[in-house]
């Protein structure tokens, strides 16, 4: 069986009630007894010395022994009296005695529901007084019984209380666990009403809600995902399926054929790129933070991807130049390539014939700044806010221009932020633009020579076909 | 019959033109929302196929816009297939709809189907005496003898058989029937009548000077 919550509540709280209810027993009990014997026993120790003290005094001034009839009566009424000279001749005795007095017993004799006080050992003047206990040890018990009871009374109460009061505390969880039940079934609109809750629960409640705000928005960014990667796989298979039933209705010439298989290509390049991407923003979602941390060379990585690059761009006929200087910083190689490469592409892609496109890695202070600066078409500046959004497209010409599928930015952004740095795009339409992305730097940390995925001897040349030399 | 494609992919509005000419339509283009928007509102199209993901106006925002003013027949191109955006698009003012990727030969059904109902007569098969205009198939059957006709001339037929008992203007023929890229002259429609008179007989069009012609219901 699980723990339960209400039963070691109920558990805990009558088993303390029973503790501090059973020691006030206790010394309620112990008080009263004491005080009803010490009561009966501070009157015969009384009586005892009072009688001894005379009745010596009598002996000694050799006057006859005697006590007041009223005193001795009035003890007598209660138990019983005995005087014995130091010969052990009997001198006063009253009451009914229990029975002859050992010789060595003096002080006070306690049995069950007898007291004795004797004063005077052999030799003395031997003085008894009893009486017996049985109303105090009766009134004793009476008390005693009386606690037990009302113990067990109070035990049953608190059972039923502790029910009562935990059914009533835990019912505000029941209602929270009812609609988080609900919200993680259908509907993920619902949240617990914090201001429902006792204070206790209301961090609970808020945290639940948070949670659940976490989740609506990451159901709902999953949804819009997927509609957008329909809506943008639907557009390409339509351009395919259209331009193939076209070509297929009728015999066509040759160069008819042609236009129509490379309208399919460039949809079959569109969405090959955008699969790509999902994939790489499905690892990215999936890893969360960057895992590998190692000191990155970013110059390093920046002339990689501008090697890459070169092959397009030539055929572009546009000019890529490198400016690098040594710049380290701490984070994963292979995602800081998707950086500089989605970058460097843009720049060659919405470039222009004669166009240039300027790489820039240096260090500037506690940051390493780099930035890929084209002077191709630009950004509008109502499209400049929107361009780091998933499967924002600039407008037509980007998108006819074998345009990308619109992650790669978004690609770029998330992984800057993920190493803790920024990104700013800035554009002048018709004069280019400048995307400029900083990152924390590495302080005078050599490069983790497993961390660079590039060929450690790459010749150290300008990597632009017109590049100035290697800052 | 005179289509709009409003398209910002070009590799599918090419394709998509290309299909509706070799149907006869004439067929004009837009790459933009506002550029659609704009012919869309100066020509009497008789269908405009729409793409709602537009450069510079959207889809929505177009149709909102043109059926202001007019109630062109619209077939709506979506990549989204939810049933709300569906409904939303036929409470816009859309006339039909199509999921992206689409098979051309239902695009071109639709866009048929689109015009027909236009009409004042969506029967897809229109007799007037032995002649039988066949919407569907794009012939024309003189008795049981198809006529052969080229892809412009049929569409003059259709046009004016679909219009049949009115009085077709020269300008409405314009309108209708070519592209704002045609720049035909006004004797080459003569010839196209000429052509129909002799394959359908004298009386089956009949010119009015200086205004039009009539197909006698």
């Amino acid at each position: 069986m699980p723990r339960s919550l209400r039963r070691s509540v109920i558990g805990w709280y009558a088993l303390l009630a029973c503790v501090a209810f059973a020691g006030f027993g206790v010394l309620l009990n112990l008080r009263v007894r004491s005080a009803l014997f010490g009561r009966a026993e501070a009157s015969i120790e009384g009586h005892a010395r009072a009688i001894a003290a005379t009745v010596e005094f009598d002996l000694l001034s050799g006057w006859e022994v005697g006590l007041g009839e009223g005193y001795l009566q009035g003890i007598a009424s209660e138990g019983w009296y005995e005087v014995l000279d130091p010969k052990g001749r009997m001198l006063l005795r009253g009451g009914t005695l229990p029975g002859a007095l050992s010789s060595e017993a003096t002080g006070l004799l306690r049995e069950a529901d007898v007291r004795e006080f004797v004063l005077g050992g052999p030799g003395q003047i031997r003085v008894r007084v009893g009486r017996s206990v049985a109303r105090e040890v009766r009134e004793a018990r009476e008390l005693f019984l009386l606690t037990l009871g009302s113990g067990v009374a109070l035990l049953l109460l608190l059972l039923l209380g502790g029910w009562w009061i935990t059914t009533r505390t835990l019912q505000p969880i029941r209602t929270m666990s009812a609609t988080a039940g609900r919200i993680s079934a259908s509907d993920l609109a619902s949240r617990v009403d914090a201001e429902a809750v006792p204070q206790e629960l209301r961090d609970l409640a808020l945290t639940l809600n948070d949670t659940f705000d976490r989740l609506e928005r990451a159901f709902q960014g999953q949804v819009r995902f997927t509609g957008d990667v329909s809506h943008e796989l639907r557009t390409p298979l339509a351009v395919i399926r259209t331009q193939v039933e076209q070509a297929l209705r009728r015999e066509r010439s040759g160069p008819e054929y042609r236009q129509a298989l490379h309208a399919c290509l460039r949809s079959v390049d569109r969405m090959t790129r955008l699969v790509e991407q999902m994939l790489a923003f499905a690892r990215l979602e999936r890893s969360g933070a960057p895992p590998a941390a190692n000191g990155v060379a970013l110059d390093e990585i920046a002339r990689d991807s501008v090697e890459e690059v070169l092959e397009t761009a030539a055929t572009a006929g546009v000019t890529v130049h490198v400016r690098a200087a040594p710049a380290c910083v701490l984070g994963d190689a292979l995602r800081l390539r998707a950086v500089t490469s989605n970058l460097l592409s843009n720049a060659v892609r919405y470039n222009r014939p004669g166009g240039r496109v300027d790489v820039l890695v240096e260090r500037e202070g506690t940051q390493v700044v780099l930035s890929v600066a084209d002077d191709g078409i630009g950004i509008g500046p109502e499209a400049l806010p929107h361009i780091f959004e998933r499967f924002y497209q600039v407008d037509a010409a980007r998108t006819s221009a074998g345009g990308g599928a619109g992650l790669g930015l978004a690609l770029v952004q998330r992984i800057v932020l993920d190493h803790g740095g920024t990104v700013v795009a800035e554009s002048r339409p018709g004069e280019g633009s400048v995307f400029t992305v900083r990152l924390p730097a590495l302080p005078n940390a050599a490069p983790d020579p497993g961390a660079n995925h590039g060929s450690p001897d790459r010749p150290p040349a300008s990597a632009g076909p017109a590049g100035p030399p290697r800052a | 019959m005179r289509v709009l494609i409003v398209e910002d992919e070009r590799d599918l509005a090419d394709a998509l033109r290309r299909a509706l000419e070799e149907e006869g339509y004439a067929v004009d283009t837009a790459q933009d929302g506002a550029e659609g928007l704009h012919k869309a509102r100066s020509w009497e199209y008789d269908a405009v196929v729409l793409d709602l993901m537009l450069p510079k106006l959207d889809g929505r925002a177009v149709l909102t816009r043109l059926r202001e003013a007019k109630s062109t027949p619209v077939l709506v191109l979506t990549a989204r297939d939810a049933i709300q955006d569906k409904v939303a698009l036929l409470d816009l003012g859309a006339d039909d709809y199509l999921t992206k990727p689409f098979a051309l030969g239902e695009l071109l059904a639709r866009v048929r189907s689109l015009i027909r109902r236009g009409c004042s007569d969506p029967r897809p098969m229109l007799r007037i005496g032995q002649v039988a205009v066949d919407t569907v198939a794009r012939v024309v059957r003189l008795g049981d003898q198809i006529v052969p006709f080229s892809a412009k001339e049929y569409a003059l037929v259709e046009f004016l058989v679909v219009h049949r008992g009115e009085l077709v203007t020269r300008t409405m023929i314009y309108e209708h029937l070519y592209d704002e890229s045609d720049d035909s002259l006004s004797n080459v429609l003569d010839v196209y009548v000429s052509r129909i008179r002799k394959r359908l007989g004298n009386d089956f069009v009949r010119t009015r000077r200086g205004e039009g012609y009539i197909v006698d219901a």
